[in-house]
């Protein structure tokens, strides 16, 4: 199982977070499942394995389309994996998909959509490439390739509104916004509209899905072994076990114990 | 049949009608928020009864035209749109000023701020054809001195 983050190039770091391939050499015996808790990142996928296919509270199982662009996911999700993998994804900074393609990014809140459906027909050379027999750095080539054209043909910059979504994940969500937009003096309401535009949803309700990425994150990486809950959720910035419970359950639809019981989880298969 | 990807940018639409609701609210202009609606549609303020109670272009009319009188700065925050089946689900706090009597609720000049829910419906034309409203009226209530 290969599953491998590599950095874009210095002048799509603004917008990019990183790219990612996964891929397995061998075909499973039995399809795999894997979950993951809401990120704070989109992204776009390209697909050259088998289809897969996503499975989510709201809209039960569907097949995922072979190159499809994600927004802020608000929920957990699972794929579920057979056969041959074989995919590579750009993650995005939390504007940096409105910031390269413009797009309402409210609207791609829990989607998952067909790339073709919202960039046009053109995107399918590029999903053919991509699905020609390549090595690894080939396809992120090309797919960085594809993003610094985009960067030229809508000469992408980012504003304040990146800054801050920005400083939110720094900040791991344990910021208060409030403060924060006296602090650069922008005004309420359009600070908040243009986040909606840019990120898809509230500056707030956004600390709020990156406080629970942290932590899920943190969890992961010491492979769900919990010696001391309340350190963990003084860590994640809660302010007592009840909010921490809430808010867990709220983003990932189980109650902590379970989730970290039952699952699964995107990170055991990354490689730092 | 639709398919998948005509659902999904069906769903793209109507969370953008679903936005200019709210930025309609935010300038307090009720003929750009009626706009958006079938007059003939459902009203539901779900914490006050277990169905709709009365018509879009009626009681929503007047619902709305009594909240901005009552709550001249009334204003709103959109934290989420999401998309469920024929459903727009619109998480948003909501937040205000109180001017006037309200609903039986006298004026103290107080202010609250409530996370509600709006589900918004839509027919085949992407109209929204019923509305339904929760939030804490509890909560509401004790903020504005009740």
């Amino acid at each position: 199982m290969l599953y491998q983050k590599y950095q874009p190039a210095p002048h799509l770091r603004p917008f990019v977070e990183c790219y990612y391939v996964w891929e397995n050499a061998a075909l499973p015996a039995q399809p795999m499942t894997v979950e993951s808790p809401p990120n704070g990142y989109g992204s776009l996928v390209f697909n050259y394995g088998d289809p897969y296919r996503l499975q989510t509270q709201k809209n039960g199982t569907k097949v995922v389309p072979a190159s499809f662009l994600s927004g802020q996911s608000t929920r957990s999700y699972q794929l579920q994996l057979q056969g041959q993998i074989g995919m590579i994804g750009a993650v995005f900074r939390p504007a940096g998909l409105n910031s390269l393609f413009g797009l309402p990014m409210y609207e791609f809140v829990d989607e998952r959509i067909d790339l073709s459906a919202i960039l046009g027909d053109g995107i399918r050379t590029i999903q053919e490439r991509i699905a020609e027999p390549n090595s690894v750095i080939g396809r992120i080539r090309l797919l960085e390739t594809f993003l610094s054209n985009q960067m030229t043909r809508t000469n992408a910059i980012t504003d304040r509104t990146d800054y801050v979504a920005n400083l939110i994940v720094d900040k791991r969500g344990i910021i208060n916004i409030h403060a924060l937009m006296d602090e650069l003096y922008v005004c309420r309401r359009q600070f908040e509209r243009k986040f909606l535009q840019k990120v898809g949803v509230s500056p707030k309700y956004y600390a709020r899905i990156r406080r629970i990425s942290y932590l899920c994150a943190q969890l992961a990486s010491k492979h769900w072994n919990v010696d001391d809950w309340h350190d963990v959720i003084y860590r994640a910035g809660y302010y007592d076990q009840s909010h921490f419970i809430r808010e867990f359950t709220g983003f990932t639809g189980r109650i902590p114990s379970l989730y970290v019981r039952d699952n699964v989880e995107l990170a055991n298969f990354l490689k730092s | 049949m639709k398919t998948t990807q005509t659902d999904s940018l069906t769903d793209l639409t109507r969370k953008g009608t679903s936005i200019e609701f709210f930025s309609a609210y935010q300038e307090r202009d009720i003929e750009r928020m009626m706009a958006l609606f079938d007059p003939a549609g459902e009203f539901w303020l779900m914490p006050l009864g277990p169905d709709p109670q009365g018509t879009i272009g009626d009681l929503g009319r007047n619902f709305w035209t009594g909240v901005i009188g009552a709550f001249p700065d009334i204003d709103n925050t959109v934290d989420k749109v999401t998309a469920d089946g024929d459903k727009i689900i619109c998480n948003v706090a909501l937040f205000g000023t109180q001017t006037a009597d309200f609903a039986g609720i006298t004026n103290k000049g107080l202010r609250f701020n409530s996370d509600h829910i709006f589900i918004f419906r839509f027919n085949e034309d992407d109209k929204i054809e019923a509305v339904a409203i929760d939030w804490d009226h509890t909560s509401f209530q004790q903020q504005l001195g009740v």
